[in-house]
């Protein structure tokens, strides 16, 4: 088995860039047609076995459009040993002729080899452009093995929405210390419920006690995220209370309902949240967010963000 | 007590718009069926739109509401750009489109539009805001917003109106101020949003971005450094069946006197305080005032005037300006213009800025190049890059981005120099589609931004530029046609950038 070595992988990845060079000869940049190299980050993707590599890949070649990067898909557990291969993904932009190419490495590394792994990332992270770390598991993220890859990151994004509260909640706390910009897909998720709620609250005085409630079995974090939230930028106390302990139908969200002095917000179906106050009503539509939306979302904001970083204190101070 | 952060999230939440209507006045017109209403779609698409969104049409026309919606359909799904047409979305969008026919100098007009108006408040919540969009002949602006001060339509106790005007604004810097003076009689200039949708264009707002988000460029933006700009907008194409309007406008007032002299004023303004509206605004009108003035006798010196004649292009016979049709054969309207301006502030003081703008050129292309001084030293003799000073070449269009000329070393044995360019292409670190700039400047106003809008002392500076020029020009014969169609423009303009050793670049 050869050695895996990063500067064999972007000749690789120089001679794909070279070969569709030529499968568009006498295309360049100011042409209509031809390929666009398009890179404004290194993505590392951290899945672990169980993760769907389709379905990961898919995620990634849907954030491209808006993020083009070079993904470095590193799967963990994977195999006997660290191995790589390359590729060149493209897409046709609405309404263009040109092609618009991206870079994605595949690496993957059984979990006892893994300290192989951060020599060769950083070879490959493509050179004076930020460098962000998406791990799904967050516990995976967390643990000491992935430490020297996440120490590569300016920004790592974790998903915490599956995983029980108490772990979600060990989890951040440990990654916390040593990542200033953390993010947690599962507070993208509730974007849409603080906006609507900042939208309905703007100018109510609210000084009793609030409540967010759920649906299903433990304390999810999406709910746990809002009630940290609102007790941060309303100051006043925010009980959790679970509604229903059966699980949600299909797209309907974990958080039911949120309560602010006379106002209440509930979710009614899957892509509709109400509003009541007194008389007055009124609707918000919640677009159903896969991972790719989520992550897009996510990707666009680099520098620190006071907001999340408010509610996580909150939320790891009263645990 | 609310805590320190507030309810909002500006990293991550829209700006909101209120709920409001836009009323569009010139409905059936050309540029309603290719801008706006593909550009409000697009916004009703990116949700960015309230819930209960309105639009009401406004034309002589007699036409029902349904029959609006029809060809509003056709309009869209046709002139979309770069983007999917979704029927459904259509449906929910066009119940919200309305249709009100009627002349603008008649009161009933008004008196129908306003019952319409509160009616579409009522059913669909748009809590009596209101943008109105004149879209219509510029003649048709002052009597358009004073039937709206008569109807009492330009205000509304608890909510907001707003009105669009399209440019224009005046023919002349007299007949400027008299339309500023009828629309100030009826409404604040808070509430006049006069556009220039060259703002609007993403490429022309990053000009901002790279020059105030960046700490190398600002130290070089001054006499010291730059030798001259040169600013270019380049069209391929003919007067394409505007030949009647063309006529009247000619490329000075068209391009120069608005979109050009703004993208001058982006280049070369100083750095606003703050990114709000008035601190942005407030820059670009002080760098328009700067533009020193031109004096009548300086013209021949300063501007060149072109016409094109007609020529054969790749074997096809391509007619002259006076063959268009509604020309006429005797015309002496500008298709080509170029000025040479100063700007007398201590940042620019001696720096020679080039506008230059004409159609049937060879190519479409907008830019902005600035050209350094050379190096102070030649220290490669002949074969070093003094022939070649360095070029920074901000592109508009049609491939936006930026690009920079340095010299470099021939491989190989030698000293000797060549000049490369380093470009960064905005599509290459962007692939998303980006907004087209009548989105960008509908959603500003519907948010109440005015950044990206010109305010009238930008509008009366601009005309102050150039109304010398436009004054000579109409009082003297010009031999035209002076330049052939696919060319770089006349000789003359040549001979204005040699009298100070410049040549216009080949963009």
């Amino acid at each position: 088995m050869a050695r895996v070595d990063a500067g064999r992988l972007l000749a690789e990845l120089n001679e794909g860039w070279r070969a569709m060079g030529n499968d568009h000869t006498g295309a360049h940049a100011n042409d209509s047609t031809g390929v666009l190299r398009a890179c404004s980050m290194t993505l590392i993707a951290v899945a672990s076995a169980a993760d769907d590599p389709e379905d990961l890949s898919r995620t990634l070649a849907s954030i491209m459009h808006d993020h083009p990067n070079r993904s470095i898909v590193l799967r963990v557990g994977v195999g006997e040993h660290v191995e790589a291969s390359t590729a060149i993904q493209c897409w046709l932009p609405f309404g263009r002729q040109k092609q618009v190419c991206c870079e994605e490495i595949r690496v993957s590394a059984p979990r006892g080899q893994l300290d192989e792994v951060p020599p060769i990332l950083r070879g490959l992270c493509v050179a004076d452009l930020p460098v962000v770390v998406w791990c799904r598991d967050a516990a995976l993220a967390a643990s000491a093995d992935l430490a020297p890859v996440l120490q590569l990151a300016g920004k790592v994004v974790v998903e915490t929405s599956s995983a029980p509260a108490s772990a979600a909640c060990h989890s951040l706390s440990a990654l916390r210390p040593g990542h200033p910009r953390i993010a947690d897909l599962a507070w993208t998720r509730i974007t849409r419920w603080r906006e609507f709620i900042a939208r309905e609250a703007s100018g109510l005085c609210a000084t009793a006690p609030g409540e967010v409630t759920y649906s299903g079995q433990g304390e999810p974090m999406a709910a746990l995220y809002l009630a940290a939230w609102l007790r941060a930028v309303m100051n006043v106390p925010i009980s959790l209370r679970c509604e229903d302990p059966q699980p949600p139908q299909p797209g309907m969200g974990r958080i039911r309902a949120v309560r602010l002095a006379g106002l209440e917000m509930r979710r009614t179906a899957p892509a509709v949240v109400e509003a009541s106050c007194g008389l007055s009503r009124s609707s918000s539509v919640f677009p159903l967010l896969d991972n790719a939306a989520l992550l897009r979302d996510e990707l666009a904001i680099w520098g620190a963000d006071p907001y999340y970083d408010a509610a996580l204190g909150h939320l790891l101070e009263r645990r | 007590m609310p805590g320190l952060l507030g309810l909002e999230d500006p990293l991550r939440f829209n700006n909101p718009v209120a709920p409001c209507a836009v009323v569009i006045f010139g409905a059936n017109g050309d540029l309603t069926k290719r801008k706006l209403m593909p550009a409000l779609y697009r916004l009703a698409y990116e949700r960015r739109l309230p819930a209960g969104f309105a639009v009401v049409g406004v034309s002589r026309t007699a036409m029902t509401d349904d029959a609006f919606r029809e060809k509003m359909r056709e309009s869209v799904a046709r002139f979309l750009e770069d983007s999917p047409f979704d029927e459904e979305l259509w449906r929910s969008f066009a119940q919200g489109l309305f249709y009100q026919s009627g002349d603008i100098g008649d009161s009933s007009l008004y008196a129908g539009l306003s019952q319409r108006l509160e009616q579409i408040a009522r059913q669909r919540s748009t809590a009596g805001n209101v943008l109105f969009y004149l879209s219509t002949s510029p003649s048709q602006y002052a009597p358009a917003v004073e039937g709206l001060g008569a109807a009492h339509l330009h205000r509304r106790e608890g909510a907001w109106r707003r009105v669009i005007i399209e440019k224009p604004f005046g023919h002349d810097q007299s007949s400027a101020r008299e339309l500023n003076d009828r629309v100030r009689s009826v409404l604040d200039e808070q509430a006049i949003y006069r556009i220039d949708h060259y703002l609007g264009k993403e490429t022309v707002q990053n000009i901002l971005a790279f020059r105030f988000g960046n700490g190398i460029f600002e130290p070089l933006w001054n006499r010291r450094y730059v030798n001259h700009v040169q600013v270019t907008a380049a069209e391929s194409i003919g007067v394409e069946g505007r030949g009647g309007y063309y006529q009247e406008a000619g490329a000075l007032r068209d391009m120069i006197q608005n979109h050009l002299l703004q993208v001058l004023a982006t280049i070369a303004m100083e750095p606003p305080a703050e990114y709000a509206a008035e601190a942005v605004r407030d820059e670009r009108a002080k760098l328009l005032k700067s533009i020193q003035r031109i004096r009548p006798e300086d013209v021949p010196r300063v501007a060149v005037k072109g016409q094109y004649g007609p020529a054969r292009i790749g074997g096809e016979p391509l007619p002259g300006f006076r063959e268009e049709p509604g020309v006429d054969p005797l015309s002496q309207t500008d298709t080509y213009a170029a000025l040479t301006l100063e700007v007398d502030n201590w940042r620019w003081a001696g720096v020679p800025f080039y506008i230059r703008t004409g159609k049937r050129l060879p190519k479409r292309v907008t830019d902005i190049a600035i050209e350094f001084n050379r190096a102070p030293l030649a220290v490669f003799g002949d074969a070093g890059g003094g022939h070649w000073p360095n070029l920074l070449v901000i592109r508009i269009q049609p491939e936006e981005g930026i690009s920079l000329r340095f010299s470099s070393k021939v491989p190989g044995a030698g000293m000797n120099l060549r000049p490369v360019m380093m470009d960064f292409n905005y599509g290459t670190s962007f692939g998303a589609r980006t907004p087209t700039a009548y989105e960008t400047l509908l959603l500003d106003a519907l948010e109440g931004d005015a950044t990206l809008y010109t305010r009238q002392d930008m509008v009366e500076a601009s005309w102050a530029v150039v109304q010398p020029v436009l004054d000579a020009w109409s009082e003297t014969k010009f031999d035209l046609p002076n330049y052939a169609a696919g060319s770089w423009g006349p000789a003359s303009s040549d001979d204005m950038l040699a009298a100070r050793g410049h040549v216009w670049r080949v963009p």
